[in-house]
């Protein structure tokens, strides 16, 4: 048994999954280079990230389960939960694709597809509730900019979906807990690794004067528009969990 | 008044119309248009009562001829009158979406002048936001009671849904309690717009352009006396008749005329019984006559899928690896995906219970009911017993209406990524062991 390491990328990832099933040597475990400490006790080896291999692995899957189901594989990759087993699960689920086809999206009585899907789920369910819970400020230089700490690597979901939504303005947003930013220059989008530049974005707002005003009628929509006979505080928490208020324009904490 | 001030006038009188949903449009970006729609609907904010604020929710004017009850708008009601004009109303929904504060308008009104006259009023704001401001977001319009007929349709032709609001369940109370408007002001749009829908039914969702979202309406429950027997026979009757996408169920909130109405406070927990009825018509199979007689009240104590089950408790229980999908369907604890789940799983494997517990099943209330690979793991077969077990205080556990049960379509990250993709990296033939 072997444990692989890669640059930490889908692509690598990708990268690893051909090396397996070139040499057929199975994995003991999958993590990112540099994520966790060395084990004496187990070969390791690091899978450099081949674009050309991992879009082979990437057609075979396609071929199999189709875009949603590919985008699932990708979902799960992104899942910030259980850094340790996130990618053993991952591959375990590709394996039985490989060998089954695009039947095994359907068995759900397995562990490997029921931990798969809690994968997804995680992430995909994050994504959902930050389509609408993201929050954009009009800056004084024209830009919209956003932040959130999400616990799922979503940046480039929300910059493309954002991209389509509001073709016309430029916008950055900003990961605050993997320090990596979505931009968009009002024609492509592109997700990037944090620099002293990007993050002073953050540093010294200066918002536009419609700023202002929307913030405050939006608060005031927000106050106005819930029924007070009908309070419930419970159900306000279920539906938009607190650690998202942070953001959230119209929360006044 | 400053802009502020008016806005918080038509806010105070729209938000008693507790539909805000944003679902049943899917329309990608278009050139030279800002913004798109989202099947499944999205959620942008929850308010202090738990519901979902997807739109803005709006009244042009809270001006109204009409003496209505129940409603915070009436003619003799005390409140302060504020005008929109259409302009300011079209920068609010820019501003407001740019932000991603919203998904869209819902646009309202009260009747000003006449009936014609405020649809006029309406439509021209949706035009404008279409067309000079270039909209591409959701838009739910309210069809005014009595407008003319061409006018619905210019309206219908601009915007994703529709709504016309029933307000109450029978033509008696209808008399009572709303005098000035008459049932064919609200049931003959309501036909049209169904007809209008009903045309372009085969089309495929994305090339519809009348209303593509469908239209909705809204029952106030508690008002008056009527029965949920009779609420839930007439929107059985609404969504086979004028394909009707959601009926809406609004607990009275004690606003209106205190001399004819209630002084009590909303019942949330009957609202919440009737839309888990809701949507046993609609997703389940079920038909009113098996819920609940015409002149009763379904339980409060069970949920209403429970209680059909006690009574027909013959029927139990049932094999989940035989059953056929719709009997699933009918088992207390299991719903539309863990229904599908079951039906899909067990075509590769016959099911035992640790099966189902990975499979996300949750047993507590199926279990009485069902046999797993044979064996029952429930505790009795006596109804009391069971019943008994059903019983939960579900007062505080009430959904709202806009929890999506059942989301449409939920987006997956697979467009946005793949994109990414083959944008980076040349296509590849397929070789070697891939
Ligand atoms: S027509 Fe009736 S329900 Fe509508 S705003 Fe006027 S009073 Fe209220």
């Amino acid at each position: 048994m072997i444990r692989y390491t890669y640059d930490g990328t889908f692509d690598g990832f990708l990268s690893v999954v051909f090396y397996i099933y070139e040499k057929k040597l199975p994995p003991s475990s999958i993590i990112p280079d540099g994520e966790y400490q060395t084990d004496f006790f187990s070969e390791t080896v690091f899978v450099p990230t081949d674009i050309s291999k991992a879009m082979r692995v990437e057609n075979s899957l396609t071929s199999k389960i189709g875009n949603i189901g590919f985008g699932q594989i990708i979902s799960a990759f992104s899942c910030g939960f259980e850094p340790e087993n996130k990618d053993l699960k991952i591959f375990d689920f590709i394996r039985l694709v490989l060998r089954v086809g695009g039947d095994a999206c359907k068995m759900y009585h397995l562990h490997t597809v029921s931990d798969f899907y809690s994968l997804v789920l995680k992430t995909d369910k994050e994504a959902q509730h930050m389509q609408g819970f993201l929050r954009f400020k009009s800056l004084s230089n024209g830009i919209l900019a956003a932040e959130y700490s999400p616990d799922n690597d979503i940046t480039h979901f929300l910059t493309s979906y954002f991209s389509r939504r509001n073709s016309e303005n430029k916008f950055i947003i900003r990961d605050t807990i993997r320090e990596v930013y979505g931009l968009y220059n009002g024609s492509e989008w592109t997700v990037v690794p944090g620099t002293p530049q990007l993050s002073s974005v953050f540093e010294d707002l200066v918002y536009s004067e419609k700023e202002l005003v929307f913030r405050d009628l939006w608060q005031q929509y927000y106050d106005t528009v819930s029924i007070a006979s009908r309070r419930n505080e419970r159900q306000r928490t279920q539906f938009m969990p607190r650690r998202y208020w942070k953001y959230l324009t119209e929360i006044v904490i | 008044m400053t802009l502020k001030e008016k806005f918080r006038v038509l806010t105070e009188g729209a938000k008693y119309d507790v539909s805000c949903s944003s679902s049943g449009s899917s329309r990608g970006p278009q050139k030279g248009k800002i913004g798109l729609t989202n099947v499944g609907g999205v959620c942008h904010s929850f308010t202090a009562d738990g519901r979902c604020i997807s739109l803005l929710k709006v009244l042009m004017t809270n001006n109204c001829i009409y003496d209505c009850k129940y409603c915070v708008n009436r003619t003799s009601a005390d409140v302060p009158r504020a005008m929109l004009m259409p302009e300011e109303l079209c920068e609010i929904v820019m501003g407001f979406y740019e932000r991603n504060y919203i998904e869209g308008l819902f646009l309202s009104s009260a009747v000003f002048r006449d009936p014609d006259y405020t649809m006029e009023l309406l439509l021209r704001t949706v035009t404008l936001l279409r067309k000079k401001y270039r909209f591409g977001g959701y838009i739910h319009m309210k069809a005014i009671p009595g407008a003319s007929p061409e006018l619905i349709e210019q309206a219908a032709e601009i915007v994703d849904r529709m709504s016309m609001n029933i307000e109450l369940p029978t033509s008696t109370s209808l008399k009572l309690l709303a005098p000035q408007k008459k049932k064919e002001a609200i049931t003959t749009p309501m036909r049209q717009l169904s007809d209008l829908y009903d045309e372009q039914k085969n089309a495929p969702s994305r090339s519809r352009t009348l209303i593509p979202a469908g239209q909705t309406t809204q029952m106030i429950v508690g008002a008056t006396p009527d029965p949920d027997g009779v609420i839930i026979r007439l929107s059985e009757g609404l969504y086979r008749k004028f394909a009707m996408k959601r009926v809406y169920y609004s607990a009275y909130v004690p606003m209106g005329d205190p001399s004819l109405l209630p002084l009590t406070p909303p019942n949330l927990l009957r609202e919440n019984r009737l839309y888990q009825a809701d949507w046993l018509l609609r997703f389940y199979g079920f038909e009113a006559n098996e819920l609940v007689p015409v002149n009763y009240n379904l339980p409060s104590d069970i949920d209403p899928k429970s209680d059909w089950a006690l009574r027909n408790m013959d029927k139990f229980p049932v094999e989940v690896n035989d059953a056929p999908y719709e009997t699933l369907l009918r088992v207390p604890g299991i719903g539309v995906k863990n229904a599908w789940r079951i039906r899909e799983a067990r075509k590769y494997t016959r099911l035992d219970i640790d099966d189902l517990k990975r499979m996300r099943v949750v047993l507590k209330r199926a279990k009485n009911f069902l046999t797993v690979n044979g064996k029952f793991y429930g505790g009795s077969l006596n109804t009391d017993v069971i019943h008994s077990l059903l019983v939960m205080p579900e007062y505080q556990k009430a959904p709202s209406e806009q929890l999506r049960l059942f989301p449409e379509e939920s987006p997956t990250l697979a467009a946005a990524h793949r994109n990414r993709l083959l944008s980076e990296s040349a296509h590849e033939s397929l070789t070697g062991e891939f």
